[in-house]
């Protein structure tokens, strides 16, 4: 095996776990599904604490389905920090009409991970 | 003795900002860890600085460098943990045996890499290129497995070995990691010690986590559980590590609930063997 094909492995792996592509052959099927659950609930976790109030205390009981929706539908891209997936899931609530039209920077700086 | 200067000696704990000043008033920390990609090295948290001036040393541990990647190595994040370990004055910086991106995207977690001669050679390339950039010595960490690639060509006590000769890069044993692998790949922890060259770890880690369905989960969020410390007392009846620090990461319980953890973990560590 070459260090391009172990790229490609990885690669597929991780779409496996992170973007919905077939569990890779040779890897247990269920186990894929159990670390792709893993994954989300750590995003769901992190993204949860990064948001600000105002975004929990209008979604309450919403914002976990929200979540995982959005933690679905937009796997992280390489370079995206955890503080701008949490920018990106606002700017959609917002878009979709969920939230109003805030200027406050309400991010905190180099919050937890 | 620590293996290399200044290196951690005693008990310690993962510093954390929502527990830092339950970290300060622990009694017994003899040492803490930081997270890089958590801190600026232009701007620590006043809760370091003031352990740093108490003479407390501190630890980098880093999760984002991805040395187990086949994609080229992200020399930004080397340079990050560089940076922050030489701000924080740490004798070690630390990763793990992982990759957490490729084909573009990011995992958010630590992941496995093949144990093959190719993955291998990755990882060889990927510590010698983080060491030219870093200040202080590398150590490695096992992480805590769900599922397995296929076609493993060597058990994880060989390939970790054979890193650490290859690479000169030291060891950060965990022992709940250990356990992870042993309940969820049905690994056998002791060989992983009997293969496992001891004198090269820096420092080991111990955590909570929680058995469901016969997979065990490394949370972080829950106490630390008996099979945990057993496995610290077996590496300590081998080799004792100069170090042992708990992680915990959330779901924080009352400060004496920590302070009784780090009790545990001196008296499996301190215990006087002949």
């Amino acid at each position: 095996m070459s260090r391009s094909e172990l790229a490609e492995r990885q690669a597929a792996l991780l779409a496996a776990l992170v973007a919905g592509g077939p569990a890779p052959a040779g890897i247990d099927a269920s186990r894929v599904a159990l670390e792709a659950s893993a994954l989300r609930a750590k995003r769901r976790r992190v993204l949860a604490r990064l948001l600000p109030v105002e975004v929990h205390e209008r979604l309450g009981a919403d914002l976990t389905p929200r979540l995982d929706a959005w933690i679905s539908a937009n796997p992280r891209r390489t370079g995206t920090s955890m503080h701008a997936d949490a920018d990106a899931f606002v700017a959609h609530l917002r878009a979709a009409g969920v939230l109003g039209r805030g200027r406050r920077r309400w991010w905190s700086a180099w919050g937890p991970r | 003795m620590s293996p290399i200067a200044g290196g951690p000696r005693g008990v310690g704990i993962g510093w954390r900002r929502e527990i830092d000043l339950t970290v300060e008033r622990l009694p017994g920390v003899d040492f803490v860890e930081a997270v890089a990609e958590d801190l600026h090295p232009g701007a620590l948290p006043a809760s370091l600085e003031t352990l740093r001036a108490r003479g407390v040393p501190v630890v980098a541990h880093a999760v984002s460098l991805s040395l187990g990647g086949a994609e080229p190595l992200r020399h930004d994040r080397v340079e990050h943990l560089a940076a922050v370990a030489d701000a924080l004055g740490a004798p070690v910086a630390s990763d793990h045996v992982a990759f957490v991106r490729a084909g573009g995207l990011e995992s958010g977690h630590l992941l496995p890499v093949p144990r093959t001669r190719e993955a291998l050679g990755v990882l060889v390339d990927n510590v010698r290129a983080a060491h030219a950039t870093l200040g202080v010595p590398l150590a490695l960490e096992n992480i805590a497995p769900l599922l397995a690639w296929p076609d493993a060509e060597m058990s994880e006590g060989a390939f970790l070995a054979e890193l650490c000769a290859r690479t000169g890069a030291w060891l950060l044993l965990d022992v709940a990691n250990l356990h992870a692998s042993a309940v969820n790949l049905g690994q056998d922890p002791e060989r992983v010690l009997d293969e496992l060259p001891l004198e090269r770890v820096v420092y080991v880690h111990a955590a909570g986590g929680v058995e469901r369905d016969g997979v065990y989960h490394d949370t972080h969020a829950h106490a630390l559980t008996r099979p945990v410390l057993d496995l610290l007392e077996a590496l300590c009846a081998r080799h004792r590590p100069p170090a042992v620090l708990l992680e915990r990461d959330d779901r924080y319980p009352p400060d004496d609930e920590l302070a009784a953890e780090l009790a545990a973990l001196r008296a499996v560590h301190a215990r006087v063997r002949v």
